[in-house]
């Protein structure tokens, strides 16, 4: 007990903590990224080394700590960190769906465990996952340390090159302009074009908190 | 040296010279007392001679002070300066933890728009109420009848100090610089006694304040991760450690009203709460004790009463857990009423800590 209480003493203010975890939350959410993506694109078998379920709910209890932590920071230390425990507690919400729509691609590699193959869009598909993996490592980068030239070109990468191609590759195969695509390809190629998107999205929306003021989190500068 | 160890040294060099000015006001309270004369005192004597209306005495002058610390440290300066007994001091103490919790039902009421959260942090705040309620209508007759606390107050200030008479005083540098600095207030009276008294009640009031307020900002954030899981999860870690912050920040009003908006935010639970807020009671006492310590041995008896009437009631309901639950029952079904009816919390509020208090004071008045 009073070794715990001793690093109690030790230990930083709840709002570094939480920002600790949010922080955590996105190198967790980072690794299941890449291997949910793996899994789909670049392996003919489901399994990988890694428990996505499982981390998608610790993913979830870390969400619960960080908003705990910031309201009792708040309460007991009073406003100085105000805006910025609002920030955290608005940008918990968006690591959080990073890590659920990792899930959602992985939940995609384990109904269709061969290799998804993109056809005649292999290569948008390509560049539409080059340029989220771009903005996600790099929106992790800009948040931890607080970069605003990088977060204002990680916004203008999503606006110009990601979301307008996303909406594009949908667009064309819900309205059967692709016609190599067998059905199960042209279904998953389409979610898994628009859960690209939501996750370049969230990231966009995480480093927009490093430039825009509280209530334009998520919104152009 | 670093700009926070400057703002540290600066902190505790102006706590150190509240807390001198603090106790210049108590001590020149008691001296102001002895100077009213005994017109003054038979007639506080004969007011609180009987306990009932002593009781309420201490519930409103605590409401009004928001405070039971500033309460009970004119209490003991009247004990010692002779305005009051022991007999009368104990009920009023008694009132004056009942008065206490006043404060953080009012910041609950902040919550009064927003549903369950308001539920939550009524019952966090009001379940202090009802303990100290609670412990006043267990302990409250069996001091009318057996004087059980005043006698087991002597019995602990005779085995610390031998004989209690008020000309039993204490003798130390502080004592004498405390004396020196009263000396100088009623000099600036002009050694008249009322004047004295109000000086001596104004120093009082202020020096406290500025204590809670100095030592609020110094202490809280330091102490916000031990908000955090580990130490509510077993009841007597969350006691000790609600008892160190109330004598760390001198205010249990401040200690109770911090964590309203954690238990209305459901950071906090109601049984998690409950053994905080007692620790807070026993940890509110330091003040008077220390107020007492720079007076005689008969106020820091009374200051003795004020700590074990709070041990008392702890011992003899919380260990018991069919007991325990009345005062959890009574706040969760009043706040259970109050999200029904949103005037039934502000009804609570005046009736309890305003009508029938000042109704009982007038009649006993006539």
């Amino acid at each position: 007990m009073f070794k715990q209480i001793f690093e109690l003493f030790k230990a930083n203010s709840l709002y570094t903590q939480a920002l600790k975890e949010c922080y955590e939350m996105l190198d967790i959410d980072l690794l299941m990224y890449k291997f949910s993506t793996e899994s789909l694109r670049r392996k003919e078998t489901v399994e990988i080394p890694y428990n996505i379920y499982e981390t998608d709910k610790k993913i979830n209890e870390f969400e619960r700590d960080v908003r705990r932590k910031i309201m009792t920071h708040l309460a007991i230390s009073g406003t100085t960190d105000l805006g910025s425990g609002l920030v955290l507690v608005s940008v918990v919400i968006d690591i959080e769906r990073i890590g659920d729509y990792t899930k959602n691609i992985y939940d995609m590699a384990r109904n269709h465990p061969t290799k998804l193959i993109g056809g005649s869009i292999e290569e948008q598909i390509q560049l539409i996952e080059k340029k989220s993996t771009y903005i996600f490592e790099n929106g992790i980068k800009a948040f931890k340390t607080q970069n605003i030239p990088l977060a204002r070109e990680l916004m203008e990468v999503y606006k110009k090159e990601v979301s307008s191609l996303c909406d594009e590759i949908t667009h064309n195969i819900i309205a059967g302009k692709i016609t190599d695509l067998s059905t199960d390809q042209g279904a998953s190629l389409a979610l898994y074009s628009r859960y690209l998107k939501r996750i370049a999205a969230h990231s966009r929306n995480l480093i927009s908190s490093i430039v825009n003021p509280f209530e334009r989190i998520g919104y152009p500068e | 040296m670093k700009k926070n160890t400057i703002n540290l040294i600066f902190n505790i060099f102006l706590i150190t010279g509240c807390l001198y000015l603090f106790l210049v006001g108590i001590n020149g309270m008691s001296e102001a007392f002895k100077g009213l004369g005994t017109g003054f005192a038979k007639h506080i004597l004969s007011t609180t001679a009987n306990p009932f209306l002593a009781l309420f005495i201490g519930t409103f002058a605590t409401v009004l002070f928001q405070s039971s610390s500033t309460t009970t440290a004119m209490i003991v300066s009247m004990v010692s300066g002779g305005a009051l007994t022991l007999g009368g001091a104990i009920p009023m103490i008694m009132g004056a933890n009942i008065g206490t919790t006043v404060t953080n039902t009012l910041v609950s009421i902040g919550h009064i728009n927003r549903g369950n959260e308001f539920k939550r942090a009524f019952a966090a705040a009001t379940i202090h109420d009802f303990f100290n309620m609670m412990t006043t209508a267990i302990l409250f007759p069996v001091e009318y009848y057996f004087h059980l606390i005043e006698k087991a107050a002597t019995l602990l200030g005779s085995i610390l100090f031998g004989t209690i008479t008020p000309d039993h005083v204490f003798h130390s540098p502080v004592k004498q610089a405390v004396k020196w600095g009263s000396n100088k207030i009623e000099f600036i009276a002009f050694d008249h006694s009322i004047i004295f008294l109000v000086f001596s009640i104004a120093l009082t009031l202020f020096m406290l304040y500025s204590i809670v307020k100095i030592l609020r900002g110094l202490v809280l954030s330091k102490v916000e991760i031990f908000f955090d899981k580990y130490i509510f999860k077993t009841a007597i870690r969350a006691m000790i450690f609600g008892l160190i912050l109330t004598f760390m920040v001198q205010s249990s009003s401040i200690t109770t009203s911090l964590i309203v908006p954690l238990a209305g935010s459901g950071v906090l639970t109601l049984i998690q709460i409950f053994p905080y807020t007692l620790g807070a009671n026993i940890g509110t006492t330091a003040t008077a004790i220390i107020a007492a310590l720079t007076l005689n041995a008969t106020a820091l008896v009374a200051a003795f009463a004020h700590l074990l009437f709070n041990i008392l009631g702890i011992m003899l309901i919380y260990p018991i857990p069919q007991i325990r639950k009345i005062p959890i029952f009574l706040a969760e079904r009043l706040s259970e009423y109050s999200i029904k009816n949103r005037f039934v919390p502000i009804y609570y509020l005046l009736t309890i800590f305003i009508i029938i208090p000042l109704t009982i004071i007038l009649i006993g008045e006539l």
